[in-house]
């Protein structure tokens, strides 16, 4: 697993999500949708590490732009 | 089952085709896995490129589906900008544009489909422009940029969404549309009306019924089109979106059956248990009308049939049997449909027509086959697991607005 230098943070605007879904195929342990019109919804918005990846397809993925992944530079622990 | 020694070639890197590969890893798939696609760059999405691409809210970079990173990991060899010329059925093989010839023991056909072209357009005129692949976009934001009159031919999804961007942009806008309303192929009077009317708010004009018999060229450069009543427009960017056609020379070359697509049985498989098809160019029998052939041109279509043949492929039953999903952004208002409907099936109107916010839902012989929502994703949201459970609410209970639709779906 890829160590990654930065954190990820996780946001979604819902009055653009189009309900296709194709984020939570990339992960639903980040996506999910509502029940009641398929709108994306965060089941977590600072997910682990192993899961950027993921994360970072399904910002690609997703048809209406809808979701945001800010990469956060971690403070250096060494120095 | 294929098994580690064995070789799937995906020839089409759409949206479909990467799909179908990345779903095979996914399902377990080890053995070789090719994904041939003409184009040069990374697999893309097309859906933004008549959107947020040319308002200027993504670029290129965020179109991408997968970086090449992601090649390696998965171990897909992708060949980019590389054609398939031949396929040989009894070796199994397939001959590349660049020369050698490669091996299968399962071909994908995810070969999508091309932009239809007017009869009377001249490929090297400038400032006439169709729009499907990035360059295309990034060509028709270039020319929007500066545009001032624009003409664009055909009033459907690709059309009315660049009309909107260019109306946005300040430029005077005229649609031509052939036949006597706006998308006409795929929604209910009411929806095209509406849309209508948001458009025509943005200051869009429409001349429906209405072919362009020619275009007419300035030193090269476009000037203006010419109607087939005589009347001439004058045009410094004319976008031709008149609709597609199926990729489907390879197959027909290769003896397979294709009518308005290559035709597949209900697990996507063609004639030839060696070759499958998905997407756009594929003619498959549609679940919810008795599996009447149909061809889709949508995201969802080609992401969820990837899926189906990848799930085939490594040992799953493979039918294809979702309810088809469209979204359209316009004249900023968002159409969803869920379903198919033809152009006679009844509709009955959920909510005012006249306001921007309703729902049709339509109807063949009593029974519900298409729910188009304008600004109702709750009501969009609800036509998809209506059709997926085969629900089917009286007209009267879904045209009361204050019947809540979950009850028909609870008590159906």
């Amino acid at each position: 697993m890829a160590n990654h230098d930065y954190k990820l943070i996780v946001s979604v605007n819902q009055d653009v999500c189009v309900g296709a879904g194709l984020c939570v195929l990339s992960t639903d342990e980040v996506f999910d949708q509502r029940d009641e019109d398929g709108v994306v919804k965060l089941v977590q918005n600072e997910p682990p590490e192993e899961l950027y990846e993921k994360v970072l397809g399904a910002v690609r993925k997703c048809p209406s732009k809808a979701i945001k992944a800010e990469q956060i530079p971690k403070e250096n622990k060494e120095a | 089952m294929l098994g580690k020694e064995s070789t799937i070639v995906i020839v089409g890197a759409g949206q479909g085709g990467l799909q179908a590969a990345s779903s095979l890893r996914d399902e377990g798939y080890e053995g070789r896995l090719l994904l041939i696609g003409d184009e040069c760059c990374s697999p893309y999405q097309r859906p933004p490129l008549s959107k947020g691409f040319l308002s200027g809210d993504f670029d290129a970079a965020d179109v991408i589906l997968e970086l090449p990173e992601f090649f390696v990991q998965a171990e897909i060899q992708h060949l980019a900008g590389e054609r398939v010329t031949s396929i040989d059925r009894p070796t199994r093989q397939l001959t590349l544009a660049s020369g050698p010839a490669v091996a299968y023991d399962h071909l994908i056909l995810a070969t999508g489909s091309r932009n239809r072209m007017l009869p009377c357009q001249d490929l090297d005129l400038d400032g006439v422009l169709s729009l499907r692949t990035l360059d295309d976009a990034e060509a028709l934001k270039d020319r929007m940029a500066t545009a001032k009159h624009v003409v664009v031919v055909g009033a459907g999804f690709l059309g009315l969404e660049v009309a909107s961007m260019a109306a946005v942009r300040g430029a005077e806008v005229l649609i031509v549309e052939a036949t006597e309303r706006t998308m006409e192929r795929v929604v209910s009077p009411e929806v095209s009306q509406a849309f209508r009317r948001l458009h025509e708010r943005n200051g869009v004009r429409f001349s429906f019924s209405s072919q362009v018999v020619a275009i007419h060229a300035d030193a090269g450069r476009v000037s203006g089109v010419e109607l087939q009543d005589g009347s001439r427009l004058s045009a410094d960017l004319v976008l031709v979106a008149i609709g597609v056609v199926p990729n489907t020379d390879l197959a027909e070359s290769a003896g397979l059956q294709v009518q308005n697509g290559i035709v597949v049985n209900p697990v996507l498989g063609t004639r030839d248990v060696a070759i499958s098809a998905i997407g756009d160019c594929a003619a498959f029998p549609y679940a919810f009308d008795n599996g009447q052939c149909i061809r889709l041109e949508s995201v969802q279509n080609a992401v969820d049939q990837g899926r189906c043949i990848a799930e085939r492929l490594t040992g799953g039953h493979g039918r294809y049997d979702q309810v088809p999903t469209f979204w359209s952004e316009q004249a900023s208002s968002r159409l969803q449909i869920a379903g198919v409907a033809r152009r006679d099936d009844t509709a009955v109107v959920r909510g005012d027509p006249e306001s921007d916010k309703f729902s049709v839902f339509r109807y063949r012989r009593g029974r519900l086959v298409c729910v188009e929502s304008i600004n109702s994703p709750a009501d969009h949201m609800m036509g998809r697991r209506l059709l997926m459970n085969k629900c089917n609410p009286t007209p009267l209970k879904v045209a009361g607005v204050s019947c809540d639709l979950r009850q028909l779906l609870a008590t159906a």
